[in-house]
């Protein structure tokens, strides 16, 4: 119980466009306090039955609204509205009058990011530039299929199918030479999920995953 | 002077002339509406730009050479907020202003080294000044 509450975080969610609406229901179902704020009627409406005490109806960039709803205890506040001056503006006033410890905001102009970080926000999710690399990837990365990305993408866990004509098929992880900043986290064969070693054996359609840093990724696809 | 206006609407454009008169004034107003652009006639004597106030790319175009004033005048306050911020901070303008309606983002803002101007506390100012000799009025036809 006291873990838990440790755990659990007061979140306001500015801007109940699909992302702000599925993001409040992901943090409801992971027990924290969450607080969507929807400065549309009609769209507050439409949610309203659903989420009932958790959506609230107002522009939360006009200052009574954030002093209404408690930014002052919120642990993050997160700005995922359409709009990028209006995300960024909210951040920073729950960061100046409200000493909301972390931020997140949403831009959409990759030309933002930037200056959405050197003016206090502490996270920009810069949703065009993460389709677009992910686009970029697709085309350019082959078998390799970036899982997740990890101090702001310089490095990252990605996934690789070992085929019957890979070079590496039957050896003994020891004895391949991976780039140096390269680690094998884990191999899925089967069912089953094998933590390895030097003497674990790579075997057709396994899946590796390893983790890696972004300029040695090229390196990692040739080896395997 | 170099002075770039954003927001062309009444007060936009009424200041924008008002600078251009000045032969010394390289005047550039920017607003997304091109109607709004308009207002300022044809023998306007500086450079109007058609462009969204919210995207990067038009400062880095416009900012790239020193401009001495931004001025930030639309009717969106986090419009005006987002512009002047990257008029200070990262084109490292002089003298930025910022309108601003919402009394309590003006201070807040002005807290962050920008000047703000707030149309309604000095509406407020004006009126509570007006009624005041209506107040006497009143108490002598008691």
């Amino acid at each position: 119980m006291t873990q838990q509450n440790m755990d659990k975080k007061f979140v306001i969610v500015v801007g109940a466009g699909k992302t702000g609406y599925n993001l409040t229901k992901l943090l409801m179902e992971e027990g924290h306090e969450v607080l969507l704020v929807e400065k549309n009627k009609s769209r507050y409406f439409e949610l309203n039955n659903e989420l009932g005490e958790n959506i609230f109806l107002g522009d939360a960039s006009e200052s009574d609204v954030l002093k209404n709803i408690g930014t002052n205890r919120a642990n993050v506040l997160v700005a995922v509205t359409g709009d990028d001056d209006t995300n960024l503006v909210i951040c920073q006033m729950a960061k100046i009058m409200y000493m909301v410890p972390r931020t997140i905001a949403r831009i959409s102009n990759p030309k933002n990011e930037d200056i959405f970080s050197s003016l206090g926000v502490d996270n920009v999710v810069n949703t065009t530039q993460i389709v677009n690399s992910l686009i970029e990837k697709e085309v350019d990365a082959g078998m390799i299929v970036p899982v997740m990305e990890l101090k702001g993408g310089k490095v990252e866990i990605v996934e690789t199918e070992i085929t019957s004509n890979s070079p590496v098929v039957n050896k003994q992880i020891k004895d391949i030479k991976l780039p140096e900043d390269c680690l094998i986290v884990s191999i899925v064969r089967g069912d089953d999920v094998i933590f390895p070693h030097g003497n674990t054996t790579l075997q057709k359609d396994d899946t590796v995953m390893a983790l890696v840093s972004k300029d040695k990724k090229a390196e990692l696809r040739k080896i395997l | 002077m170099r002075i770039i206006i954003l927001g062309c609407g009444r007060l936009g454009s009424i200041i924008a002339k008002r600078m251009a008169k000045d032969a010394k004034n390289q005047v550039i107003v920017i607003d997304k509406d091109n109607n709004a652009l308009s207002k300022l006639g044809n023998d306007f004597p500086g450079k109007v730009m058609q462009a969204d106030g919210v995207n990067m790319e038009i400062y880095s175009k416009i900012l790239s050479e020193k401009a001495d004033v931004f001025l930030a005048l639309t009717n969106i306050d986090n419009t005006n907020i987002m512009a002047a911020e990257i008029a200070k901070q990262k084109y490292k303008v002089e003298k930025v202003i910022a309108r601003i309606d919402d009394p309590i983002r003006a201070k807040a803002f002005e807290e962050l080294g920008i000047e703000t101007f707030c149309p309604t506390t000095l509406s407020e100012k004006k009126i509570l000044k007006m009624m005041t000799p209506t107040k006497v009025e009143e108490d002598r036809g008691e």
